[in-house]
């Protein structure tokens, strides 16, 4: 798999996982099950070192439908 | 060997940047259709199509994205109404313009990409500004704005195919 192909699938697994979770969002209003989410990472939090601050936080989110999304759009990738 | 393919990076390098650079302009200078407040024609989108053409599908992306924010840096609207709603805008079309043009790129033309990434992009703005203002009375303006997108995209798919069909043998071939 040269490097061109590689860049497409990682843009693919975003593209998935954005439009998944986005439609888990939107259809979990009717069927609450495609929005059963977990959340995780860290809130941020500062790190002070006296001559600088320091805040970093990162948090994921994943729902039914990211997981949907990303394999619907690993298919996608294969089958072109 | 290296310097002919660090060569031919540099050059889809300049291109690259050529066409951010005709996005940002002609989405300052694009004028606004007067009656109908929001429609306009979107002619940046010529660039993500031009780029998506020639170079493939994460520079057009790059290109979406690039242009949506430094247009807004050039028009100093950092507000987030209009940010928001340009960058989304502009990346949903592109994705679904990227879309198009991998899954049946058999089936349809330019002009028919051009016309789904027109419709996306107004349906995504539409969106936006619905979860923005929460106000359900725009429901009524979204015939319009899909219609509007539709003969947008039009317009735009054949202007971008008469470009294409111009410059293809200069862009691949280098002179």
């Amino acid at each position: 798999m040269d490097r061109k192909r590689l860049q497409l699938m990682m843009l693919y697994i975003i593209i998935g996982a954005i439009l998944g979770t986005i439609l888990g969002i939107g259809v979990g209003k009717v069927f609450p099950m495609l929005n059963s989410a977990v959340s995780f990472g860290f809130s941020p939090f500062t790190l002070n070192l006296a001559i600088m601050d320091l805040t970093f936080g990162i948090t994921f989110y994943l729902n039914i439908g990211t997981v949907v999304g990303v394999i619907l759009f690993l298919y996608l990738f294969l089958i072109i | 060997m290296k310097s002919t393919r660090s060569r031919i990076k540099l050059r889809e390098l300049i291109y690259l940047s050529i066409l951010i650079a005709l996005g940002i302009v002609l989405n300052l200078i694009e004028p606004p259709i007067s009656p109908i407040p929001g429609a306009k024609l979107g002619l940046a989108n010529i660039v993500i199509l031009l780029a998506l053409l020639f170079f493939g599908e994460s520079e057009a992306i790059v290109v979406a994205l690039l242009r949506a924010i430094l247009s807004a840096f050039f028009k100093g609207m950092l507000h987030p109404i209009p940010l928001f709603t340009s960058m989304g805008g502009s990346i949903m079309a592109a994705i679904a313009m990227i879309l198009v043009y991998d899954l049946c790129r058999k089936h349809f033309s330019i002009v028919g990409i051009s016309i789904i990434g027109g419709i996306v992009n107004n349906l995504a703005q539409f969106f936006i500004v619905l979860y923005i203002t929460k106000n359900s009375a725009l429901w009524y303006y979204l015939p319009i704005l899909l219609f509007l997108g539709g003969i947008s995209g039009w317009v735009i798919g054949l202007i971008t195919k008469i470009l294409y069909n111009k410059t293809k043998t200069v862009v691949r071939n280098g002179s």
